[in-house]
C-alpha cells in the first residue's frame, strides 16, 4: 500500500515522483551542512516491544538513534535539545499524545524541518487528518504499514549517505583545486 | 470502553505488529529465504507472551473467571 502523505504534499508531489523514491523528494529540503552526519532518528513510542524493533531497524538502516521517549512531555523536552532529522511518533503514549509532540515541533525552529513520521494503531481518517494538520510528513497504520515506515527510514538514511558522499567529494575536489597551484609551482 | 480494556487491546495489537516484523511477513521476500534467527525467534516468543498476558487480563476483565461459576473453558 502506498504510504499516506499530507493532502497538499500528496497532490503536488506524488504525481511528480511516480517511479522514484519518495525519500528523495522529502529529503531534498535537508541542509547540505548535515550531510556529513548519519541520519538521526528519534522515536516516540510507549510500547517496549515496538521500540525494540524500531531501534533495530534504525541501526540496520545505518542511521543513528538520536533518542527515544515513551511520553509526550519527555519527547518534547528531549527534542528541544537533541539534533534530529526524523521523528517517528506514536499517537497513544504513556502520557500525552503524539499530537502534543507534533504541535510542539511546529513551535521549534529546527522542529519545523524535521521529517515527522506518524506510526499508529489509530489509522482512522480523523487521526490522519489531524496529524497532517499538525505537520506530519508521513502517516502509517502500525498494524499493516510498519514495514513501509521502516523502508522509508531506510530510504532516508541511504539518501543521507549519498548526500554525505557528494559533500565529501565536493570538499575533496575543492581542496585539490586549492592545492593545485602550489603543487604546479613546485613542479616548475 | 474501559480504558484498561483499550490499553490491553492495544498491547495485543503492538505484540502482533512486532511479531509480524520479526517474521518478515513481506510478500516480496523469496519463498526459500530463511528469515528467523534465534534472536528474532526469541523476540517473537516475547511478543507472543506479551499478547497472551494481555489477552489473559482481558479475559479476566470480561468475567470469564468470575467466582462461584463453573469455568467455561
Amino acid at each position: 500500500m502506498r504510504p499516506r502523505t499530507a493532502a497538499g504534499f500528496r497532490s503536488s508531489v506524488l504525481s511528480r515522483v511516480a517511479g522514484t523514491d519518495l525519500a528523495s523528494v522529502v529529503f531534498k529540503d535537508f541542509a547540505m551542512d548535515d550531510a556529513a552526519t548519519r541520519l538521526r532518528v528519534f522515536v516516540v513510542e510507549d510500547s517496549p516491544i515496538i521500540l525494540k524493533r524500531l531501534v533495530a531497524a534504525i541501526e540496520e538502516a545505518g542511521a543513528e538513534l538520536a533518542g527515544h521517549s515513551d511520553s509526550a512531555p519527555g519527547a518534547i523536552a528531549a527534542l528541544a535539545s537533541v539534533p534530529t532529522d526524523v521523528v517517528i511518533i506514536d499517537i497513544q503514549l504513556r502520557s500525552g499524545t503524539g499530537f502534543d509532540v507534533l504541535r510542539a515541533l511546529q513551535d521549534m525552529t529546527p522542529g519545523r524541518s524535521t521529517i515527522k513520521i506518524v506510526l499508529t494503531n489509530h489509522p482512522g481518517s480523523a487521526y490522519r487528518e489531524r496529524s497532517f494538520q499538525l505537520g506530519a510528513t508521513m502517516f502509517y497504520d502500525k498494524s499493516s504499514e510498519s514495514r513501509q515506515a521502516i523502508e522509508f527510514v531506510h530510504q532516508l538514511a541511504a539518501r543521507r549517505r549519498m548526500a554525505g558522499k557528494v559533500s565529501r567529494n565536493v570538499e575533496a575536489s575543492r581542496s585539490n583545486h586549492l592545492r593545485m597551484p602550489e603543487s604546479n609551482n613546485r613542479r616548475s | 470502553m474501559d480504558p484498561n480494556i483499550g490499553e490491553e487491546l492495544y498491547k495485543v495489537m503492538d505484540a502482533l505488529v512486532a511479531l509480524r516484523l520479526d517474521l518478515e511477513c513481506d510478500p516480496e521476500i523469496p519463498g526459500e529465504t530463511l528469515v528467523l534467527s534465534a534472536e528474532k525467534a526469541r523476540d517473537a516468543c516475547d511478543a507472543i507472551e506479551s499478547a497472551t498476558e494481555s489477552i489473559k487480563h482481558l479475559a479476566a476483565t470480561f468475567g470469564d473467571d468470575a467466582p462461584g461459576e463453573d469455568p467455561l473453558h
